[in-house]
């Protein structure tokens, strides 16, 4: 029974991750933590393998849609663990408060941007004819 | 924050970004499982291969629901995870 609720939340994940363009990390591992009682190591593992090919499929189902820039994503996964060692000497040198803080304002920023573009391209009024086609010539 | 990146920053269009973050996962997902030690320890490979039945099929459906709603949506639900996260990372 209780590897049904975990699937149950493990498709609701899915949808997540495909909708999104995420991995689902985020709902896989506590399907496995809470409905199945997994440790935290092995959850997060487990949820890595999962991830590897619910992202493949998306990956697949989203490149059918014309949807996939694969040179771009080929250079964001490869500069990936570049950004994680940054991410670990920088954590290691900064306290956690001003890291917390820091993260914070790049989210608050990038929501900003993001707001900014939906209703800046939806507040786009159709371009008004503002020269008469009759206007008398010289 | 593959996705909110790429269109925050880098002009992507949001069904764009969410494929090409979708595609980037596979690369970091590999990597993070090397990292971790590997697929041997830690991984139930029994419950993954079958919790991840469910999930593709989730993921095969979240996808083309994409296709269907407003593209700006996405935008709409990643500015307000980053608002919850701002809130998160200060409050807690």
């Amino acid at each position: 029974m209780d590897i049904a609720i975990a699937g149950l939340i493990c498709a609701i994940g899915g949808i997540v991750a495909g909708l999104i363009g995420v991995g689902g990390g985020i709902i896989f591992v506590p399907a496995m933590t809470i409905v199945l009682s997994k440790g935290q190591v092995e959850a997060e593992s487990t949820s890595l393998l999962m991830i590897v090919l619910v992202s493949m499929v998306g990956a697949w189902r989203q490149r059918g849609y014309g949807n996939v820039r694969l040179k771009d994503a080929a250079v964001i996964g490869l500069l990936s663990p570049v950004g994680v060692l940054v991410g670990v000497v920088v954590a290691n040198e900064v306290s956690e408060r001003v890291l917390r803080i820091g993260f914070a304002l790049l989210a608050l920023y990038m929501a900003w941007r993001l707001l900014r573009r939906v209703f800046s391209d939806s507040a786009t009024v159709p371009p008004s004819n503002t020269v008469a086609p009759d206007a008398p010539g010289p | 924050m593959i996705v909110p990146m790429l269109i925050a920053f880098f002009a992507y269009g949001d069904r764009l970004a969410t494929g090409t973050s979708l595609a980037a996962i596979i690369v970091i997902a590999i990597f993070a499982a090397g990292m971790q030690g590997g697929i041997y320890g830690n991984v139930d490979i029994e419950i993954g291969l079958i919790l991840s039945v469910p999930a593709i099929v989730g993921v095969a459906f979240g996808t083309a629901l994409q296709q269907r709603i407003p593209e700006k949506a996405v935008s709409v639900i990643f500015a307000i995870l980053l608002i919850g996260v701002a809130f998160y990372m200060v409050a807690f």
